[in-house]
């Protein structure tokens, strides 16, 4: 089975990234 | 509607039944028709995966969300790619190596047939309904569009999607739903592209977003912890991984999907795709419901987008008021538009409350005039927008895309409840030793059959409104314990078949008492159900000695 180690530290960094811009979007537009 | 965009409609309509049946040559064998012979690329079965998920009320009712209250709702996917990546370690192998039909057909083999029969008829009863409404909803909206009866819309959604999936099998729904997913990006996108144009070039982008931001819409994280709030970090990230690692882990509708992938790899990598891409396209699907606010608020909206009860509220003894009442929205609208254009944030503020108070008061109205409880304004919003807006052609390529959001979701749930009646129920309890042909026969009539009484509930089921709410608890329901059934048979070996048949009665009784007696919010149902599971499965396996090995797989 493949390891997908590398690939599921991009989705998790990922969603960090997005989360953290939807904060900084709310906080830019109040 | 005009005629070409009616044209756009039948073209798709052909065209993706046509498409079903050309899948259909293929599958002369049950694995074909249920597995599609385990042979399709992840790509394919993650596009599968999101079409099944991504249903018209997603797409209608979302964007009519953003739009009255913004962007928070994205918190609810906040635990998806988590829940992903957890079943892509552990579930999808399992179920992979275990050769199996249907995600409960695993739990005979763990436990006993008591449990999996029990979660195969949990199963069948949530998602027979859920069909019936998944139908029911989008037929409501897309038949005033289009004017035709919701008898009539039911029928021509179904028709062609249960011909297609009960003559191609899954074949046909997940290579039908490869087409209807870019069919529906390109909607949106097309939708877009209109919402910026609309956007007086003297305003720009950035002041648009500015009136969206003064509103609270651009406000999507919230950190606060409370149970009762629905959408919150919190919520989201607990509550929605539970309610993920359930949906994807053990609703037959998604385990089906990658199943069907040629191997364990090509499954997880379809899973991760959603994991990637989920919380990104809901984001776009958001935002088109903000950018129709926006829009809204340079080009005159109707008071309300539902007009199904105007005749009645025309001919009640309040219609003068409410004559009266659209006035005052008129000029409210029009000074809101003057403010924002001039920058006035504190008179946009003021009248655009003042206009939330005008459509408060109307709904009261048309609730009074019509005896309707359970009218709603938020799910008709993007399809006005879409038929009083967008220019012909792209109205025909957005309803071409609702129907397809919404025949894909129920191709799929249609596709999973046949294989769990045949696989579950009938070659396990009713006829155990016939030939594939009797059994790929009687798959057919049993997706034709589930399909015929998902028609007669959708029918029954958009005069009542309130049936989608009953349907959305049902599913918190048994998720969650379902979840825990999964998660005492794959990642403990202390769990006997007692143990899992009296936790998963004990999650379902909790969860039960729980949505019933206190205000905990739906997502984090899932999680009480789950953890009850598992903690009483224990407590009785560790009283009760019995056969505790996993299943080899």
């Amino acid at each position: 089975m493949e390891n997908l180690s590398a690939t599921y530290v991009k989705i998790l960094a990922l969603e960090a990234a997005v989360i953290v811009l939807l904060w900084v979007l709310g906080r830019l537009y109040v | 509607m005009s005629a070409v965009d009616w044209s756009i409609v039948a073209a798709y309509l052909i065209w993706i039944v046509a498409d079903g049946l050309r899948r259909s040559h293929h599958t002369d064998q049950v694995e074909g028709y249920f597995l599609a012979g385990r042979s399709l690329p992840w790509w394919a079965v993650g596009l599968s995966v999101m079409a099944t998920q991504l249903s018209a009320i997603t797409l209608v009712g979302t964007t009519g969300q953003a739009y009255a209250t913004g962007l928070r709702f994205i918190q609810f996917y906040f635990g998806l790619p988590l829940a992903m990546i957890l079943l892509s370690l552990t579930v999808v192998p399992f179920f992979h190596r275990a050769g199996v039909y249907t995600a409960y057909e695993y739990l005979e083999r763990r436990f006993d047939v008591r449990t999996r029969t029990f979660a195969a008829l949990l199963f069948l009863l949530g998602r027979t309904f859920s069909l019936g409404v998944v139908i029911a909803a989008p037929a409501v909206v897309i038949s005033s569009i289009i004017g035709w009866s919701v008898p009539m819309t039911v029928l021509l959604l179904s028709v062609p999607m249960i011909f297609y999936t009960a003559l191609g099998g899954v074949q046909a729904v997940a290579w039908t739903d490869v087409k209807q997913m870019v069919l529906i990006v390109a909607g949106i996108a097309a939708a877009v592209v209109v919402l910026l144009a609309g956007i007086p070039r003297e305003v720009g982008v950035g002041r648009a977003l500015e009136l969206a931001g003064a509103t609270g819409r651009l406000q999507s994280v919230d950190f606060t912890f409370d149970l009762r709030e629905t959408y919150t970090f919190w919520s989201g990230m607990v509550g929605g991984l539970f309610l993920a690692l359930a949906y994807f882990g053990c609703d037959q509708s998604q385990v089906q999907r990658y199943l069907t992938a040629r191997s364990v790899d090509e499954a997880r990598h379809s899973l991760l795709m959603s994991a990637y891409v989920k919380i990104p396209l809901q984001f776009l699907i958001l935002a088109t419901g903000v950018l129709v606010f926006v829009f809204y608020v340079f080009h005159a909206p109707p008071m309300l987008f539902n007009r199904v009860h105007d005749a009645r509220v025309a001919s009640s003894p309040r219609a003068g008021e409410y004559a009266a009442l659209e006035r005052e929205f008129n000029r409210t609208i029009e000074a809101r538009r003057v403010a924002a254009a001039s920058g006035d944030r504190a008179a946009f503020l003021e009248r655009d409350r003042a206009v939330n108070a005008i459509r408060a008061r109307a709904i009261d109205i048309v609730k009074d005039a019509s005896g309707d409880r359970q009218y709603a304004d938020v799910n008709y919003v993007f399809p006005t927008f879409i038929t009083t807006r967008m220019p012909v052609g792209l109205v025909g390529l957005m309803l071409a895309a609702i129907f397809a959001a919404a025949m894909s979701t129920a191709a799929g749930e249609l596709a999973a409840l046949s294989s769990a009646t045949v696989i579950d129920i009938y070659r396990r309890h009713v006829v155990k030793d016939a030939t594939d042909a009797h059994y790929l026969r009687v798959s057919k009539l049993a997706t034709l059959g589930w399909g015929l009484f998902a028609c007669v509930v959708a029918m029954s089921a958009s005069n009542q409104g309130s049936l989608i709410e009953v349907v959305n608890r049902y599913g918190s329901f048994f998720y969650g314990s379902l979840l825990g059934v999964f998660m005492l048979a794959i990642l403990t070996t202390r769990a006997t078949a007692a143990g899992a048949f009296w936790g998963l009665v004990a999650g379902m009784a909790v969860v039960l008492v729980v949505a019933f007696t206190t205000s905990v919010a739906f997502l984090w149902h899932n999680l009480i159900g789950a953890v009850v599971v598992v903690v009483v499965g224990l407590a009785i396996s560790a009283a009760s000695p019995g056969r505790t090995a996993r299943a080899s797989v």
